[in-house]
């Protein structure tokens, strides 16, 4: 693949090379022919690039358009361009294509980090339409050897620049640069565009922000949103401006800027027993595990190791504050090993940047089953919606078939923590959900999607504490679910269990 | 001590030997072969016993427990297989069921979780050949977890049949690791008797027993040596159709299919059932020479493999050139005789055989499972079907799949008859409520009907709805394409 790319690579004339393919992001998209796979991948992503492809929608037909959770709509997700794009959504669905998914006007591909490309590498025919036409990405500036990063995002980007057939990145000058494998030459990739100049905010900006968030300190939400770029908080005051008062609510979980349940504080209460010196931790997306560092699950512990797909706020300063030194890490020790720090917070990022503590590596890599199991005493801690008093455990779907999100790289993180010699899979679930309905439930509702089967489910936690389920049997189970479910459907679910598990 | 002495100081009769477990016990009998006075004599203890645990796997007798009337005294529970004798008992929610994955069955104990330290086994029973000169004794051709169990059992009480055979890899233990010994072997007739037996049934269906005697399960063999002699030739016949099924039109469907899958140099796995049973059988793999075998059990006609140059391993990247089994169950008699004391066939531990970074390391590893249903999404039930009703466990399916989709060019296949019993479809729309899926859709690969095979990796939702809407009978590939235009399309 792209052998012609690599006589290119360490040449002294990366900046010809460089020039040559800096385009407009117009001329950039007349690549995308009707019919082609283009992929956008997880955030960061390009922007403007999008834009210009939505664009062309009335001279394009059949595009597939691969997203994971979109960050913006170019115009795909609502009614109206069906005829050019069809969005497939993998991973994650995310607030943006939540509705496109619940209108069922987007497909669902459920896939892992580490087989996502093995159809397409091992060539199965099968698979042949797979083969990614065109991926859109953003890279930082190219350095002096001309390799470009990924930001403090690098997630599956390099995986699907090495694959593509067409790579396009849009160039963003705040990007980071990071130790692990988060680079890829000038070489490597087709075409360049520069967004244009976005002046920084000035200072009514962040007054509206504030305003936004005025449950926050001023001092707080700049802290959290300094690592956004100008445009994309441009687009947040534009939200603001439309929802008006209800904006800051709605904005403040996926920016980070919500504060922990009652739920989540319980729940971490009860996490830090699981927790020992010496281990290994791999902290998922969502609520309520992105809370678990900063609620100080964490802090009594010496010598902890990290092994994650993601970040969460304040999991890097770990590493400053000497809880987490990697010391025992049995795959590369010492260091803080992240397939993206995607959900840290600016401080935290800060502190990564051209830190070689800290490493970024593809995440076909660090979510695969075998990577993650090579770490001994691995803790997977990952979020649930729903589970069975068997123990099946839905984390895309509630109460039914609607899938709130995609699985993301749990069921990689949760098997490969099982298979670790000391590990354990930790699954996070608050009690109650939608007003009070338990999440603990007797049997799954028709149509329900199980994230992780009955067999490989181990540890889950509650505010009201900590069901085992290794190693237990279907009565065992329901009575350790039971004993965490919330007190005012405990009755109910002990009925229910006599019901279902005993003559 | 030498070990003789040692072996005849061990030598107790059942009933003394069941008198080790107490009240509170946790007692475990492995998968097949069992042991046959031990359980009757526990059972016994009935009236003095009281909350003893009694796990087994498949078990192929009833000594009461499985039956109203002693849940005081023992409470059954199942792991990795129900089967037939326990069906109903499970079914009535007499006994209950632990989910639990062979690799992942000590990993509580081994790692001392303060959750598991009730789950120490107490004591295990298990048949054992008598001891070879150097003071082992074999477990015969069904290894399994056997060996697994007696490493970590505190107590241990086996029966000595002289008829268990010995084998290549781990299915050996020392005499030391064993508390008691009870002397029982069951009867086996001599080639020569069932020679004598096959004479003297009609002569129309005598090709039928001859046949039946080489491929007939040895677990079954002197009981079909009794049947037999007492057999009018339709008897014959219904023997046959019990003891060797003969695969139906859909299994002959799905074979075809099958070969498709595969291509020569793959290693692989065959389940436990139906169709899978089948395969080896039918032919599928008759056309190859390089393949090789990592597999939790066997099936008829898969020794023969070997044998026949189908199955030479040299392509293989873990033990190359040696079939691996966890047991050699589900092989004929004819297979085992080739198997035992062969050292092209090795039977090793099922934590290890199943463990999936080990199947992994089987590069271009096919698993073949067995799926009961599967909705259009790609979840794959292979426990359940239509509803919550658990037919049996997931056995070692789980490990063998997921560790053949990691394996670099590995694939995971599930077969699955279009229809079930009643003429229902097996492909459905959705789930029903309280259903249970073994294999999340995420890690769902091929999937194959007799109605040909459709292929989820890779695909979005409506595309595994189409995939298997075409593999679907054709008499409900209206109705599910219905069903996938309401759930994955605007409307």
């Amino acid at each position: 693949m792209h052998a012609h790319r690599e006589t290119l690579r360490y040449s002294k004339d990366w900046q010809e090379d460089y020039k040559s393919k800096l385009v407009s992001a117009n001329e950039a998209v007349r690549l995308i022919k009707s019919g082609d796979l283009v992929v956008t991948p997880l955030p960061g992503q390009p922007t403007i690039l999008q834009e210009a492809l939505a664009g062309r929608a009335a001279e394009l037909k059949d595009v597939t358009i691969q997203v994971s959770a979109p960050a913006q709509d170019p115009g795909w997700l609502t009614m109206g361009m069906e005829e050019a794009f069809r969005v497939v959504v993998e991973l994650f669905i995310g607030g943006r294509a939540r509705s496109a998914a619940d209108e069922r006007r987007v497909d669902y591909l459920p896939d892992l980090f580490s087989l996502r490309y093995k159809g397409v590498d091992e060539g199965r025919e099968e698979s042949a339409s797979r083969q990614i036409d065109v991926f859109l990405t953003p890279v930082s500036p190219p350095d002096e050897y001309g390799f470009c990063s990924f930001g403090h995002t690098m997630w599956h980007k390099r995986s699907y620049a090495k694959r593509a057939r067409v790579v396009i990145a849009e160039v963003e000058e705040e990007a980071i640069r990071t130790y692990g494998s988060n680079f890829i030459h000038v070489s490597e990739i087709d075409c360049f565009v520069q967004p244009p100049f976005e002046p920084p905010l000035v200072d009514e900006e962040w007054q509206d922000l504030f305003e936004m968030f005025n449950k926050k300190s001023p001092e707080e939400v700049r802290a959290k949103l300094k690592m956004s770029n100008a445009r994309t908080l441009r687009t947040l005051i534009g939200i603001h401006q439309v929802m008006g008062e209800a904006a800051g609510n709605f904005v403040a979980p996926h920016v980070g800027l919500d504060e922990p349940t009652d739920a989540a504080r319980g729940i971490a209460h009860y996490l830090r027993e699981l927790i020992d010196d010496g281990d290994t931790i791999q902290v998922g997306v969502g609520r309520p595990s992105s809370f678990m560092v900063k609620l100080g699950v964490f802090d009594e512990r010496v010598d902890l190791g990290i092994h994650t797909e993601m970040g969460c706020p304040g999991l890097p300063l770990l590493v400053r504050e000497g809880i987490a030194t990697g010391r025992y890490k049995t795959l590369h020790p010492g260091k803080a090993v992240f397939s993206t720090f995607m959900g840290c917070d600016a401080d935290d990022i800060e502190f990564v940047a051209d830190n070689p503590a800290f490493e970024q590596y593809d995440s076909e890599y660090v979510a695969n089953i075998r990577t993650v199991a090579a770490n001994d005493n691995m803790k997977s801690v990952n979020n649930g919606l729903q589970v069975d008093l068997t123990g099946q455990i839905c984390s895309e779907t509630q109460f039914g078939p609607r899938m709130i999100n995609g699985q993301g790289g749990q069921p990689e993180t949760h098997i490969g923590a099982l298979l670790s010699r000391g590990g354990r899979a930790i699954t996070l679930i608050p009690s109650t959900a939608l007003g009070g309905m338990s999440t603990i439930v007797p049997q799954l509702d028709k149509g329900s999607l199980v994230t992780i089967p009955r067999q490989l489910a181990d540890t889950i936690v509650t505010e009201y504490g900590i069901a085992r389920l290794l190693d237990k049997t279907h009565r065992e189970r329901a009575n350790e679910l039971i004993a965490v479910a919330h007190p005012d459907h405990r009755e109910e679910l002990r009925k229910e269990a006599q019901r279902l598990l005993y003559p | 001590m030498d070990w003789r002495e040692e072996y005849k100081s061990k030598l107790v009769s059942a009933e003394d030997a069941v008198k080790v477990v107490k009240s509170g016990d946790r007692v475990v009998i492995p998968l097949p072969a069992q042991p046959r006075l031990l359980p009757h004599a526990l059972a016994a203890r009935k009236d003095e016993l009281r909350n003893v645990e009694i796990q087994a796997s498949a078990p192929t007798q009833n000594p009461g427990w499985y039956s109203l009337g002693m849940e005081e005294s023992f409470i059954p529970t199942i792991e990795l297989f129900i089967a037939g004798i326990a069906r109903s008992s499970h079914d009535e929610k007499i006994c209950t069921y632990l989910p639990d994955l062979f690799s992942l069955r000590f990993k509580g104990i081994d790692e001392r979780r303060p959750e598991s330290q009730d789950k120490q086994v107490d004591v295990f029973m298990t048949v054992v050949s008598p001891p070879n000169r150097h003071g082992f004794v074999s477990l015969g051709a069904s290894l399994w977890h056997k060996r697994s169990y007696i490493k970590r059992a505190g107590c241990v009480i086996a029966e000595v049949d002289e008829n268990q055979v010995w084998t290549y890899g781990t299915s050996a233990v020392h005499v030391s690791e064993i508390d008691y010994f009870v002397q029982h072997t069951p009867f086996q007739p001599t080639k020569e008797q069932i020679a004598e037996v096959v004479a003297g049934v009609p002569e129309e269906v005598r090709g039928l027993a001859e046949y039946m005697f080489s491929q007939v399960e040895p677990e079954y063999y002197s009981m079909l040596f009794e049947m037999v002699p007492i057999l009018d030739a339709a008897g014959v016949r219904r023997v046959h159709g019990m003891l060797t099924p003969e695969p139906d039109e859909a299994a002959h469907g799905i074979a075809e299919n099958l070969k498709y899958v595969l291509k020569d140099g793959d290693t692989f796995n065959i389940g436990v059932g139906r169709p899978s049973r089948f395969m080896v059988e039918l032919g599928v793999f008759d056309g190859f020479h390089d393949m090789g075998i990592h597999t939790e059990m066997g099936a008829r006609g898969m020794g023969m493999l070997v044998k026949k140059g189908v199955a030479s391993g040299r392509r293989k990247t873990l033990h190359p050139e040696v079939a691996v089994f966890s047991t050699f169950m589900g092989c004929s008699t004819e297979d085992i005789e080739y198997m035992a004391e062969n050292p092209l066939f090795q039977q090793l531990d099922t934590e290890y055989v199943n463990n999936i970074p080990v199947v992994a390391r089987n590069e271009n590893m096919v698993a073949i499972n067995n799926g009961l249903q599967v909705d259009l999404t790609g979840q794959i039930c292979s426990e359940t079907q239509f509803g919550p009703r658990m037919i049996n466990g997931q056995g070692g399916q789980p490990e063998m799949h997921v560790g053949a989709m990691l394996a670099k060019g590995g694939r995971g296949v599930t077969l699955l008859p279009s229809m079930a019993v009643g003429g229902m479809s097996t492909i459905v729309g959705q789930l029903e409520k309280g259903s249970l899926v073994t294999i999340p859709r995420q890690l769902a690969d091929t999937v194959v009907t007799e109605h040909g095979v459709a292929r989820l990796l890779d695909k979005n939702h409506r595309q595994r709805a189409e995939e298997l809407i075409a593999v679907a009978h054709p008499d409900h590939r209206a109705e599910l394409r219905k069903e996938a235009q309401r759930l994955f399309w605007p409307g």
